[in-house]
């Protein structure tokens, strides 16, 4: 729900003063904010993206948001006709696996007391008019899933049930994006270590998405 | 202790892979290694004193194990001239990767005060004849090491740790799907990846970490495969053989480690 959506968003992106006024704090939240890009590196504020009071199911109704987002590419670009052979195959397989992703999630937030997200009426997916257009918004879709999953992983609470769940997800998330790298032409692993992303970072990657 | 420097090193090799949404066109990438100083990599605010538990070492030094035997793998099957097109291409960029995670794992163990295993002398590899063969071990081995990956991750005490032992873990699924590809295998075949404990991993891997005596070789050869009926088998001689062939391309990838500390 975009509620949640506003809080998460709140959180991730925290007014200036806020953030000078976790520089130097202890260190329980200067772990969490390993996630934080190196600021010199990526050439702007350090971000302190901690996602400091976001429980479980935040964190899960944000995968949640996200696997809607993908499950419903993936359904509009099998069922669009644009797709043939090996690329039509594994978009399907990958289909199903957001399907199924989006029921579990949605099946463990209501068994956890919480209320899921539901997937938007619209999604701004680009041009889907190719098979080439599809592919390419695929990768940038899964590198963004994967980074997420990744990212978020250190933060979630239950490390018993919570987070082998997400870490299997995650490495699903993975195999897709080198699939869709592969079926691009392209190194299919392109480094030795898989991208983590911030939810400030997502939340850019995905808001032009979400619309 | 867990000190800046420690997942300095680590992010160091993982910074390279953020820019992915910028540049989706890394194709031929080898090793994530960037060209940052280390003043500025210590800039990140970091967990200054946490502890990180015997646990965590322990699943370092068993990912570590697991490390070594992919990378000697990889060296002696690209050593054995099995390979080549795609597969080759694969091998070598892959390898490579197993060579980075190994520095890693090796450097943080070290600077976390345990002690990082060696690789062993010799490997009891799969013995393959085709690339068809290698091409299916591969892939094996790749879904084997990113279910042990999945199933010790969560048990990783510090949070950097734990997001570095995840980011390797993407890395090895994604290996395993390149494998799947030429191995004609479904390349996505779960949308639940199934994790393996330590026990279960070690079930699969110890017949290939265990050398008979009567295999190991009498002395190092120091002639590569080259006698060996044509390179037509990898075996605990194969791999020891590699080791020396591997040498030069480790020695630049280190070099390039220790420009970085």
């Amino acid at each position: 729900m975009e509620e949640t959506e506003q809080r998460i968003l709140r959180v991730a992106q925290p007014p200036v003063s806020r953030r000078n006024a976790l520089r130097g704090v202890g260190a329980a939240l200067a772990a969490l904010s390993i996630t934080a890009l190196n600021p010199l590196v990526e050439g702007r504020a350090f971000a302190a993206t901690t996602l400091a009071g976001l429980t479980d199911l935040d964190i899960l109704n944000f995968a949640l948001t996200l696997e809607h987002l993908e499950a419903n590419f993936y359904i509009m670009a099998v069922a669009g006709g644009n797709l043939s052979g090996q690329t039509l195959s594994v978009l399907t397989s990958i289909r199903d696996h957001e399907t199924a992703h989006v029921a579990t999630l949605t099946k463990v937030i209501s068994s956890l007391g919480g209320t899921p997200v539901a997937k938007r009426a619209k999604y701004n997916f680009g041009d889907m008019s190719s098979q080439a257009a599809i592919l390419k918004t695929a990768e940038t879709l899964e590198g963004t899933g994967v980074g997420a999953y990744t990212g978020a992983a250190p933060l979630i609470s239950n490390k018993t049930a919570i987070l082998p769940a997400a870490a299997s997800i995650e490495q699903v998330e993975s195999r897709h994006y080198a699939a869709i790298r592969f079926l691009r032409g392209e190194n299919p692993v392109p480094a030795a270590f898989g991208p983590s992303l911030t939810v400030a970072e997502v939340t850019a990657a995905v808001t032009p998405i979400l619309g | 202790m867990l000190d800046k420097d420690i997942v300095s090193s680590l992010r160091t090799f993982a910074t390279s892979r953020r820019h992915f949404l910028q540049a989706t066109t890394i194709a031929g990438t080898l090793v994530a290694t960037t060209t940052l100083a280390p003043s500025s990599i210590a800039g990140i605010a970091l967990a200054e004193s946490a502890a990180v538990s015997s646990g965590d070492l322990g699943i370092l030094n068993f990912a570590l194990t697991l490390e070594h035997f992919e990378n000697a793998l990889y060296r002696a099957l690209l050593a054995s001239g099995l390979l080549s097109g795609q597969a080759l291409s694969f091998a070598r960029t892959f390898g490579a990767h197993e060579s980075t995670h190994v520095t890693a794992l090796t450097q943080t163990i070290m600077k976390l005060g345990g002690t990082p295993v060696q690789e062993q002398a010799a490997y009891n590899f799969p013995k393959v004849t085709t690339q068809a063969q290698v091409i299916a071990a591969l892939s094996t081995v790749e879904d084997v090491g990113a279910s042990a990956y999945l199933g010790a991750a969560p048990l990783v005490q510090d949070a950097g740790l734990l997001t570095v032992a995840v980011e390797i873990h993407s890395v090895e699924a994604e290996h395993a799907t390149g494998w799947r590809f030429l191995n004609g295998q479904d390349p996505v075949p779960f949308a639940f990846a199934p994790p393996r404990t330590k026990q279960e991993v070690l079930d699969v891997v110890t017949p290939f970490l265990t050398v008979p005596s009567s295999s190991m070789p009498a002395t190092m050869p120091n002639t590569g495969l080259s006698t060996n009926g044509g390179l037509k088998v990898i075996g605990a001689v194969g791999g020891i053989a590699a080791v020396a062939a591997g040498a030069a391309l480790l020695r630049g990838q280190r070099s390039g480690v220790a420009e970085q500390e």
